[in-house]
């Protein structure tokens, strides 16, 4: 008997872990570098800073966390210039520092358990901030808004959800 | 001061292009016919910039041999010009750089400066600052030199903090991450990301 509630015990505990494993997982985001696909709009000639591109990406709040209702869509667009003051920024960069600063944003707002209305408007204002800060972000003068441009290709997060939304 | 450009004439200015009291997420913040009449200034700055401004840019090259010239414009997110002038001598990957900023807005023949400093270099994290009028004593022939030159380019007058900073409470610029409440007269007559 003791033997067997030993073994039902443990079965629990492993089931915990995994859930809250899961849970880990989504409450960070872990928004992969892949969903941020940048398009070019202003070409970068020369040698000196300028150009910009962008990625458009439909975030589904309510698949992050269930704090959310799981029709709750934020939609964000990155823009980062192809050069800046440090040098050129490859797309690979920008991809890795967008999801980044994505998941660290994700995880503030989350932890901030804030209404759905202002969780997108939030979650902008983090990301910018990591992302685009003069001194301390990744990609000096990059900048998170919502959707803006109308001609550049959008991605869902998670993939899975359906379609992005028409231009 | 110009009667168009008081600080009432300004603030009446905005409201054409902005609509009041909505977010800008807000589906009726596009449709209004605020939010029209500025989609319609947008559109036009993203055919093409105004060859004034193209060659606004070179001169600046020229002006400025020894400095880094960046037209940052972003015609698409608001109703600005933007160039940011590196301190002379300026290579890229530089620790410590201070760069000064200019923005000309397309809603009124205004202009304003700010600039921007950046040091990597500083222990035990890297620090910076942005500021307003007055620069500091080194920068102040840089401002001089970039005021002067907007002036007899443009004709534009260069708006002073006090009216820069006003509170604008009941409009939201079109592309921030702001809230009703939070902007300024330099947010919707230029841009709120000064960086």
């Amino acid at each position: 008997m003791h033997v067997r509630s030993s073994f039902v015990a443990r079965k629990v505990l492993l089931w915990l872990a995994v859930l809250g494993a899961v849970q880990l997982a989504c409450v960070g985001g872990h928004i992969p570098p892949s969903t941020f696909q940048f398009t070019n709009v202003v070409p970068h000639t020369g040698k000196e800073e300028g150009g910009w591109k962008v990625a458009q990406v439909s975030i589904l709040l309510g698949r992050l966390s269930k704090v959310f209702p799981q029709a709750a869509v934020c939609d964000i667009e990155v823009g980062v210039p192809e050069r800046n003051l440090n040098g050129l920024i490859s797309d690979a960069f920008a991809q890795q520092s967008a999801a980044k600063a994505a998941d660290k944003a994700a995880r503030i707002v989350l932890r901030e358990r804030i209404p759905v209305a202002l969780a997108c408007m939030e979650f902008r204002k983090h990301m910018g901030r990591i992302l685009g800060d003069r001194v301390l972000g990744t990609i000096p003068g990059a900048r998170v808004s919502g959707f803006q441009r109308v001609d550049v290709p959008r991605t869902t997060f998670p993939e899975n959800a359906g379609s992005p939304p028409p231009p | 001061m110009n009667p168009e450009l008081t600080a009432e004439a300004l603030l009446q200015l905005v409201h054409r292009y902005y609509p009041v009291g909505l977010d800008n997420d807000d589906p009726r913040y596009k449709a209004s016919e605020e939010g029209q009449r500025l989609q319609a200034l947008i559109d036009a700055q993203m055919r093409e910039a105004p060859l004034a401004w193209t060659d606004f840019i070179q001169r600046l090259k020229v002006e400025f041999t020894d400095c880094h010239i960046w037209d940052a414009t972003m015609a698409w997110h608001e109703p600005c010009y933007n160039a940011r002038v590196s301190n002379p001598g300026f290579v890229t990957g530089d620790l410590v750089y201070h760069e000064v900023v200019c923005l000309l807005s397309t809603l009124a023949p205004v202009y304003a400066l700010y600039a921007s400093q950046i040091d990597k270099a500083s222990q035990p994290k890297p620090k910076g600052w942005l500021r307003f009028p007055p620069f500091p004593p080194e920068l102040q022939a840089q401002e001089a030199k970039l005021a002067g030159l907007i002036e007899a380019t443009f004709g534009y007058t260069r708006l002073p903090n006090d009216i820069l900073f006003i509170p604008v409470p009941d409009l939201v610029p079109r592309s921030a991450n702001y809230g009703l409440g939070e902007a300024r007269l330099i947010d919707l007559l230029f841009t709120e990301h000064r960086w």
